[in-house]
């Protein structure tokens, strides 16, 4: 049917594929899975750590500043977004997704401003071609590919095994209780948003050299995140994780078998059908998570 | 009490709407058609929204699924314009059994998801099948085949549009302010406001969901029937996400009475925004930044809790 | 609940309806003053200025193209003008921002025409802003000038108003460089193309232009909308071909790096359309596999790729250096194979409207106008029209014209070959003169 290399390739890219998606959807775990809040800005902050890598790159600094600037300038820009705004009013659901989606739109057109309309890119600051079982593959994409999953696994290990996990949950879940007990939810919130916004600005960078840097970047891992961190289980970091690999896994095994579109179309339809045959979150009272 | 005066409120609505038309200049005659189209497409939405408290994000697919529906009828089949808007209606809601039997079954984020991810397939599917629909890039009608051909002797374009779609709005109105004031309409709020109890005294809530999935999808797939009959162009794009998107910024614009709400919402987004347009040239930053300041607005209204069912100090 | 809360529930819902339609009022009064976007007026006292609707992508996914558009009309307007405008008129250029969006586009053609009041409309590139938008100018009674590739107004999907003189058309490009490939690079050809409209057009050209003269499409991958990687679909390459026919647009540079690292150095030739990297610099990290590939392009990027007075006269007025960027940033690539169509449909507007004797917005008018633009066969090479001369084919309301080839040599763009128009000629049986126009 297709030769052998082909189906290793098609491992090997969906896998590598998969633990970037998983990567970039871990702060949305993080602020919609456990912290309860739709935050829209999701994917501008990873186009803005893209961003950031790409301004470094072309002031004639070495990329590897990029990956410490900019997580702290999406966390940072997360950080403010939370105080100024949606802190404001308690993270409210039908409020902060009009405000999200209104920031979202703010930071697409200063980001068209900065950097314009074209699509930029930055050089991989090594970047051998690999031969690997009958098939080439970019050495920094798989550098790339290991990274994300070393630090998302980290992740987990810190969300979940932590107290941060826990304070972050408490704080959703039962604020008057948690301040009742001396925790100090809107700091709790704080550092989640915080944490949120450096993973994701570090994984703009981080993915910057292989793939293309432009204005309206964000919305497709935006809506790319949300259905990650669905399939995975909302608020499972470690559910993120699994749903981010297979779903890398699943796109390229259908890209095998079918035409381009229709894998695609596949690929959507499965991951469907699983969220409907889990059969989960039967409601109790409509919008709950 | 408080029942009749907003629904006087609904009726009021299409009344001054007919009257402003006279004094309106031509452009925003225009644009005020087409927002009325759009204001069914939130009623649609709001009834999935508000009624049930289900947040969908693929409501594009069943605006869509009308406009396929009354569109490729036109324009394969045959230029009538009544049976295609019927063709439109029966499609979208035909749809929306499909969609509601799977979706409803799951809540919250699930069905949020969920039903993204079904109405991409939908575009892809489009997408796929460009022979027949056009793809992204679209089919025109023949003027015969669309609403305003059909009135063509008796009404100039401008005219048969806003009246046309004022008449659908209108119907669309009645019919949401008298389910809202229904038996089922009771059912539908106490269904997002307490699913367990509703339950236990025994209703099938599976099946009241879908029902009212199924009413929010056919008044959507109305509207995009209406589109694509009243502007005789159809095209993939409206199957887009985006389009899924908007009504929920409407309908969370509009406020709590169902009655006048996604009106309200669909017509304060949409002339901002022209307005926007009109007078500056960033107005995509213009409307960003409107939203968010709705955003802090909307603040004083308790129903943003009681409509996302979030429960509030009760442990 | 008593009747002072029912009262107060009916006032709040009387005052917020009440703002809507006092909002809606404001909209009205403000934007029927507005004039809107930027606009390059010079009004001489008494003579009525010639108002022409410019219908930009300046934000969405044509922001690239849009820019340079825009930057494009303003030079056009402003040098037709300063040398005596259109028939002593000058020329008001009023400029919206449709977003790329079909559905704005249609606001904004009636926005144009119904608050603006404008003569001509111009400016779409992306096919389904176009097809959006052309019946809505047609129903308006308004010329409508698109300056995309597409094939809906050649193609006869739209209606008897709209226009696309100054630009050529993909089934024209396609036709005229697809001969160069067959006889220079090979007959075994793999196709990789966007799967929308843009792409079909490709495909069936090709394949169309492979029964003529000979070649054969060995496969065809059509890529959906929205990928960000690549790697996956190029499995499907076949190993034995001669060339490999690329037109990818979104993620372009992840595609070519992607496509560098699975094939390698034993590469079929590379045939790809400028459209994928329009706007973008070559020397852009991940495009060096691009050397020695060849592209089409419709009016080479580097002047030395075809340079006479007119081309070096025309990237003056617009301010492009000779190696096709913005004289004032380097750094930021112009759109030259396809921006020269909004420049070159001015001045056809201006050609039309002086020799029909246009003078109002009356029906006699623009019958004048349309009849006698389609009775236009030809356009010189000159100032007007510097990319090249151009057969204006009044049936389709399409202007056929030359086409480069170029390879790409130490990272610039280096001409091979330049169609004759013959080339690119090919039949449809749409007729616009039959329709009726009121």
């Amino acid at each position: 049917m297709f030769p052998l290399e082909h189906l290793g390739l098609a491992l090997f890219d969906g896998l590598v594929n998969g633990s970037v998606m998983a990567f970039i959807a871990l702060g949305l775990t993080i602020v919609f899975g456990i912290m309860n809040v739709v935050n829209l800005t999701h994917g501008e902050l990873y186009m803005l750590g893209a961003l950031t890598c790409w301004l470094l790159v072309q002031s004639m600094l070495p990329y590897a500043s990029a990956l410490i600037v900019a997580p702290l300038v999406s966390g940072g820009v997360a950080v403010i977004i939370n105080m100024l705004i949606l802190q404001r009013f308690g993270h409210e659901p039908g409020q902060t997704i009009l405000a999200t989606f209104g920031l979202l739109l703010i930071l697409q057109q200063v980001a068209l401003a900065i950097m314009g309309p074209a699509p930029r890119s930055v050089q991989a600051p090594f970047n051998p071609v690999i031969e690997l079982a009958g098939f080439s593959y970019s050495g920094f994409k798989l550098v790339a590919g290991l990274v994300s999953i070393s630090i998302s696994l980290l992740v987990w290990l810190v969300v979940e095994g932590s107290r941060l996990g826990s304070l972050l949950r408490a704080s959703q879940e039962n604020r008057m209780m948690a301040e009742s007990l001396g925790i100090d939810t809107n700091r709790v919130f704080m550092v989640g948003f915080a944490l949120a916004g450096a993973l994701v600005g570090f994984a703009g960078a981080l993915t910057s050299p292989f793939r293309q840097i432009h204005f309206l970047m964000g919305l497709d891992a935006l809506a790319m995140s949300f259905v990650v961190v669905v399939l995975g289980g909302v608020g499972r970091v470690g559910g993120t994780i699994t749903a981010g690999l297979a779903l890398g896994l699943l796109e390229s095994l259908t890209a095998l078998l079918l035409t381009p579109t229709l894998a695609r179309v596949l690929t959507v339809a499965l991951a469907l059908l699983y969220i409907v045959a889990r059969r989960l979150g039967a409601p109790r009272g409509g919008w709950r998570y | 009490m408080r029942v009749k005066i907003s629904a006087l409120a609904a009726l009021v609505a299409p009344l001054a709407l007919a009257a402003v038309y006279p004094l309106l200049p031509e452009y925003q005659r225009a644009l005020m058609s087409r927002v009325l189209i759009l204001s069914i497409y939130s009623y649609g939405y709001a009834v999935c929204f508000q009624m049930i408290g289900l947040m969908s994000l693929g409501h594009a697919a069943l605006f869509a699924s009308g406009m396929y529906g009354a569109g490729l009828y036109a324009f394969y089949v045959s230029p009538d314009p009544l049976a295609a808007l019927l063709v439109g209606v029966a499609a979208s809601t035909l749809l929306s059994i499909l969609f509601g039997l799977v979706s409803t079954r799951v809540g919250g984020s699930y069905f949020m998801i969920g039903t993204l991810l079904a109405s991409q397939a939908l575009y892809l599917a489009a997408l796929h099948f460009n022979e027949v629909t056009g793809g992204e890039q679209g089919l025109v009608l023949k003027k015969e085949a669309t609403i305003v051909g059909a009135l063509g002797p008796l009404l100039s374009e401008l005219d048969a549009r806003y009246f046309t779609s004022l008449a659908a709005l209108t119907i669309v109105i009645v019919c949401v302010t008298i389910l809202s004031h229904s038996r089922l309409g009771r059912l539908f709020h106490a269904l997002r406001d307490d699913e367990g109890k509703l339950e236990a005294l025994g209703y099938n809530t599976s099946a009241l969901k879908l029902v009212a999935f199924t009413i929010s999808g056919a008044l959507s797939g109305a509207s995009g029937a209406l589109q694509a009959l009243l502007y005789g162009y159809i095209g993939a794009g409206y199957a887009g996400i985006l389009n899924s998107v908007e009504p929920v910024l409407w309908v969370l614009v509009g406020g709590p009475y169902i009655q006048v709400g996604p009106l309200l919402g669909c017509l304060a987004v949409n002339l901002l925004s022209d307005l926007a347009r009109g007078l500056l040239r960033g107005h995509v930053l213009t409307v960003g930044a409107g939203l968010v300041a709705l955003a802090f607005a909307t603040g004083r209204l308790r129903w943003a809790y009681r409509l996302l069912g979030v429960s509030r100090g009760r442990g | 609940m008593n009747r002072r809360q029912a009262l107060s529930s009916l006032l709040k819902t009387g005052v917020v309806a009440a703002g809507a339609a006092g909002l809606g009022a404001a909209a009205g009064y403000f934007s029927a003053r507005a004039v809107g976007g930027q606009t390059t007026s010079g009004l001489e006292t008494g003579v009525r200025p010639i108002k022409i609707g410019f219908q930009v992508h300046r934000t969405g996914i044509g922001a690239p193209y849009g820019y340079w558009y825009e930057r494009v009309a303003n030079a056009a307007v402003n040098y037709i003008n300063k040398t005596g405008g259109i028939a002593g008129r000058l020329i008001e250029l009023i400029a919206e921002d449709d977003e790329t969006s079909p559905a704005k586009g249609a606001q904004v053609v009636e926005r144009l025409v119904l608050a603006h009041n404008v003569d001509f409309i111009l400016g779409a590139l992306f096919s389904d802003v176009v097809l959006a938008s052309g019946p809505r100018a047609g129903e308006l009674k308004r010329p409508y000038f698109a300056v995309s590739e597409g094939t809906h107004v050649p193609f006869g999907k739209l209606n008897r108003w709209c226009f696309q003189p100054g630009i050529t058309d993909v089934p024209g490009q396609v036709t005229a460089v697809a001969k160069w490939i067959f006889e220079n690079l090979g007959k075994r050809v793999a196709m990789i193309y966007p799967d929308y409209a843009f792409g079909h057009d490709h495909r069936d050209a090709l394949t169309k232009a492979a029964e003529r003269y000979g070649g054969r499409i060995i496969e065809k991958i059509p890529i959906p909308p929205g990928e960000t990687s690549f790697t996956k679909y190029f499995t499907r390459i076949p190993r034995d071909i001669d060339v490999l026919y690329h037109v990818m647009v979104g993620d372009v540079l992840t595609f070519i790096r992607e496509l560098g690292v699975y094939l390698g150095r034993e590469r079929p030739e590379l045939f790809g359309f400028i459209d994928s990297i329009e706007a973008v610099p070559l020397s852009s990290p991940g495009l060096e596999y691009l050397e020695g590939t060849y592209f089409w392009e419709g009016f080479p990027r580097y002047a030395d790729g075809y340079d006479t007075l007119y081309s070096r006269f025309y990237r003056e007025a617009v301010g492009v250096d000779e190696n096709g960027a913005d004289k004032s940033d380097p750094s930021r690539v112009s759109a030259f194979s396809h921006m020269f169509g909004v420049w070159e449909t001015l001045f056809v507007i201006k050609e039309a409207v002086e020799q029909s004797g246009y003078s109002g917005q009356t029906q006699r008018d623009y019958e004048a106008f349309i009849k006698t633009l389609e009775s236009m066969d030809w356009f010189n090479e000159g100032l007007w029209h510097p990319q090249g001369d151009k057969l204006f084919n009044g049936r389709l309301h399409q202007s056929f014209g030359h086409q480069f080839i170029s390879v790409v040599r130490n990272g610039r763009l280096v001409v091979v070959h330049r169609t004759e128009i013959e080339d690119s000629l090919y039949e449809h049986p749409n007729d616009y003169t039959r329709q009726s126009l009121f």
